[in-house]
């Protein structure tokens, strides 16, 4: 029966004969390898920078910062989706690599040094992941919490920037005499504002000057900073607080990133830190702290990245919706949200003049501001930033989608009572404005692909005809130029409604049409 | 708790205090397996006799090589190298090892300390015999052995311990040692110091005569018994089955293939893949009948416990056998007396 049972047994392996394979042999190496690191160059070796700031970001959220989160969102294949609830609340399982907002952002501010705010309720880790970035610029944990500017009512100017040196204020005959004794922050590559809006209104002008020009004065002295990442937090992000935020302060932010909640899941997380008795800014490995020459070098990699053309398309037709503003003016150049802003009128009252479009559909309708030059430049650096992160040499369509959002947050002003929040729908958009400016920016990339604006878009081509100068155009191909302007403006305006999107082409082509008129009168006088 | 006395490690952990501190706190963050207490021991009872072998060749370079020490240390703990349990010979290779090689040390620390942990670690995982290597390299290094050959040595030493698949490797490493390092690692300075090396390497030659002797007739026996049941930490699922070719041995059962390495110094099974090797030259010097009876030449031995295998297969020294309701591979071969 054994016999039997033998003959009748199939090999489940394979017993087709390969190839040779090489003669097994072995090494010394094998011997000495294991466990343990042989390595005694590990530390100096040079890894790319894009990937440290990759490693930097896994520690953080594996080690230090309990962010189990994933909205930003990537995806290389169709998501499985998921609604839940009468409101259908959707889940998506993205296909790719995403990643925690919360963790994400402060990294990309870091590398980008441009400023963040980081917004929550108390005790969410704001303070905590300001401390982590600056300990990942190479300062140690006693250097940044000295170096955190707390917020509160009493802080003077002094408490910020730094004193005159009694003695020289007593013998100096002269302002340039004096001595100042500035506030070691201002030298630091980090700088932690906590709790922002605590900060006396003129407190906060002195605040504005470093942040926005990047230096300190006091009695006719200049204190020039270096270039910093700055990480501002805040538990209220319209603004609010002790004192109200002004506005130029609150403009300079260049990311908003909301504290996310806590996850009550990883409550064992929580108990193992209280039981051991540490906390992940004493613990940060140095291969993931990065020198002032990495951090210099890392903005200009990200810098370098590229962004296609077609992108850049799409970014200006999806600025060019907001600052329109039809009833704001007569004459077509002042039609502009901020002309009606600057009158002081009420908006509301003013919009409601705007006949005939669809609010429904027009993006520009749901905004009672426009984008600044520099709110556009910010979303250019951190979509670069955000490439950069994935390793990529290129933006790609989901960067813009996913980081916009993050950059706009504070930029776009919501026009609450636009016919489009209240629809019942988009009700919920009215709060959750990363959410919002995302929808925003998926309207405009439809109506963008509505009009085939990629495979013909008559602006472009007349720009480029422009950009390749003017030198020996004859008066009868500038002629010609203009005649096509002329036409192409003839019907648009023969079309019913005028669009924010159309707006900046409009004007670009009476640019155009100018200088081409300019240069047809010199042509002319010159013969 | 035994107590770190005063000495150069004390100061050098005083020096850095913060640093080392930062460390520690970092490694149990990341690893449960940091117990303070182990390491304590571990830094009293290990690492201060090499620390006091380098201060006194060297005092400057004290500190460097305790911040190395340091970091290998955590990394054992984390690792649960220094579980004696697991690995009980760990302390030895610390206390009688590198404090004898203090002067290698001080020029590479991690490099000498992390690859001989890492050697012993192996030794553990392929079941070599590990005290046996830690005392011939105690031996070995007691008789003046340079630096650069420290790592050709311990690997002949490791082959000598059983890890017969590095015979091939161990071989060219042997015809490039200098003789009186070459009778120190086979043990043979005391008995043959005018042995030549060529007559080393020619005794070598015969995987199944130790080169101890000089060549002399051995008798037909069973050599070693391996595999053994998956189950009971062997490798085969099922009955394994042989097959040779161009000198080598393989085994395999439903699932995979394996390498059968053997020798006078043990016997070892390496992973091949699902595949089977291609069909090479077999040889015919030693072969098997039903009753059992293995013939090499002239000279043959009855071995009841192997009538009735199920398979054979040969190369020119050695003779795997399975039988049909074995796990095991028998191995038969001319082997010396001793």
């Amino acid at each position: 029966m054994g016999k039997l049972k033998r003959f009748q047994q199939v090999s489940q392996a394979p017993t087709r004969p390969q190839n040779r394979r090489e003669e097994t042999s072995f090494d010394v190496a094998d011997l000495y390898s294991g466990p343990v690191d042989t390595d005694t160059k590990q530390d100096d070796s040079p890894i790319p920078l894009d990937e440290k700031l990759r490693q930097a970001y896994f520690w953080i959220t594996n080690h230090a910062i309990i962010s189990p989160y994933y909205d930003v969102e990537y995806n290389d294949g169709p998501p499985q989706n998921y609604v839940f609830g009468d409101q259908k609340v959707r889940l998506t399982l993205p296909t790719d690599q995403s990643y925690s907002s919360y963790v994400l952002l402060p990294l990309l501010n870091l590398a980008v040094r441009r400023r963040c705010l980081l917004v929550g309720g108390p005790g969410r880790g704001k303070t905590v992941i300001a401390v982590l970035m600056g300990i990942l610029s190479g300062y140690s944990l006693k250097e940044i919490r000295r170096a955190i500017q707390h917020g509160q009512p009493q802080m003077t100017i002094a408490d910020l920037l730094g004193n005159p040196l009694p003695s020289s204020l007593v013998s100096a005959e002269s302002m340039d005499e004096v001595q100042i004794s500035w506030r070691r922050w201002l030298g630091m590559r980090i700088k932690i504002i906590d709790e922002y809006n605590r900060i006396p209104t003129r407190t906060q002008s002195a605040l504005l000057t470093v942040m926005a020009d990047n230096y300190a004065e006091l009695y006719d002295h200049v204190f020039e900073c270096p270039r910093a990442a700055w990480y501002l937090t805040a538990n209220d992000d319209s603004g609010g607080g002790t004192y109200q935020v002004i506005e130029a302060l609150r403009d300079r932010i260049d990311v908003v990133v909301k504290a996310l909640h806590f996850n009550t899941r990883f409550l064992n997380e929580l108990l193992l830190r209280i039981e051991e008795g540490l906390s992940p800014e004493e613990i940060v490995p140095n291969t993931i702290v990065f020198t002032k020459e990495e951090l210099d070098r890392m903005e200009k990699e990200v810098l370098s990245i590229d962004i296609p053309p077609e992108l850049l398309r799409r970014i200006e037709f999806f600025a060019g919706h907001f600052e329109f503003f039809e009833p704001a003016a007569r004459q077509i150049e002042y039609m502009t949200k901020d002309t009606a802003k600057l009158a002081n009128v009420d908006f509301n009252l003013v919009a409601a003049e705007e006949t005939g479009k669809d609010a429904l559909a027009d993006p520009g309708a749901q905004t009672r501001n426009g984008l600044s030059v520099r709110a556009l430049m910010t979303c250019l650096v951190f979509v670069k930033a955000m490439a950069y992160f994935r390793g990529t040499k290129t933006v790609s369509f989901e960067d813009l989608r996913q980081i916009i959002p993050f950059v706009l947050h504070d930029k776009l002003v919501q026009h609450k009572d636009s016919p489009y929040f209240e629809q019942k729908s988009n009700h919920a958009l009215r709060i959750d404005h990363i959410s919002w400016i995302r929808n925003l920016f998926d309207q405009s990339c439809k109506e963008y692909d509505r009009l085939g604006l990629d495979r013909d878009d008559p602006v472009a081509k007349m720009s480029e005809k422009f950009e390749e100068g003017l030198e020996g155009v004859s008066e009868k191909e500038v002629t010609k130029r203009m005649l096509t302007i002329e036409r192409t403006l003839k019907k648009w305006a023969d079309s019913n409604k005028l669009y924010g999107n159309m707006f900046d082409d409009i004007l670009k082509l009476k640019y155009l049409h100018q200088r081409y008129n300019n240069y047809l009168k010199w042509l002319k006088w010159k013969d | 708790m035994e107590r770190l006395k005063e000495g150069p490690l004390s100061k050098a952990l005083r020096a850095g205090r913060e640093e080392f501190n930062r460390r520690f706190a970092r490694a149990a963050r990341l690893s449960h397996s940091i117990d303070a207490e182990a390491f304590s021991q571990h830094m009293v009872q290990c690492v201060a006799p090499v620390v006091e072998a380098v201060a006194a060749l060297d005092q400057n370079a004290v500190f460097r090589v305790t911040d190395c020490l340091f970091d290998i240390s955590l990394e054992m703990l984390a690792k649960r190298l220094l579980s004696i349990s697991r690995y009980p010979e760990v302390g030895r290779l610390w206390t009688e090892i590198f404090p004898s090689l203090a002067e290698a040390i001080i020029h590479d620390p991690r490099g000498v300390c992390a690859s001989l942990t890492n050697a012993l670690y192996n030794l553990y995982v392929e079941n070599g015999r590990v005290q046996q290597w830690l005392s011939l390299l105690k031996k070995v290094i007691d008789t003046g052995c340079p630096v650069d050959s420290l790592r050709p040595v311990g690997f002949i030493l490791a082959w000598r311990c059983g890890l017969s698949h590095f015979r091939k490797k161990a071989l060219q490493l042997c015809d490039e040692l200098d003789e009186k390092l070459l009778l120190a690692v086979f043990g043979l300075e005391a008995a043959e110091k005018d042995v030549s090396r060529k007559e080393i390497l020619e005794r070598l030659k015969n995987p199944w005569l130790p080169p101890r002797y000089p060549p002399r007739p051995g008798s037909l026996k069973i050599v070693c018994r391996i595999g053994g049941f998956r189950g009971f930490d062997g490798s085969f699922v099922n009955p394994p089955e042989v097959l040779s070719g161009d000198e080598r041995l393989f085994a395999f059962d439903d699932q995979a293939c394996w390498e059968i390495f053997a020798d006078c110094f043990g016997a070892t099974l390496r992973h091949y893949g699902k595949d089977l090797p291609e069909p090479g030259q077999s040889s015919d010097s030693l072969r098997i009948d039903r009753h059992g009876k293995v013939s090499a030449g002239n000279i043959s031995a009855l071995f009841p416990d192997l009538a009735g295998s199920s398979c054979s297969a040969a190369t020119t020294h050695t003779l795997a056998v399975t039988l049909p309701s074995s796990h095991f591979i028998y191995l038969v071969a001319l082997a010396s007396a001793d």
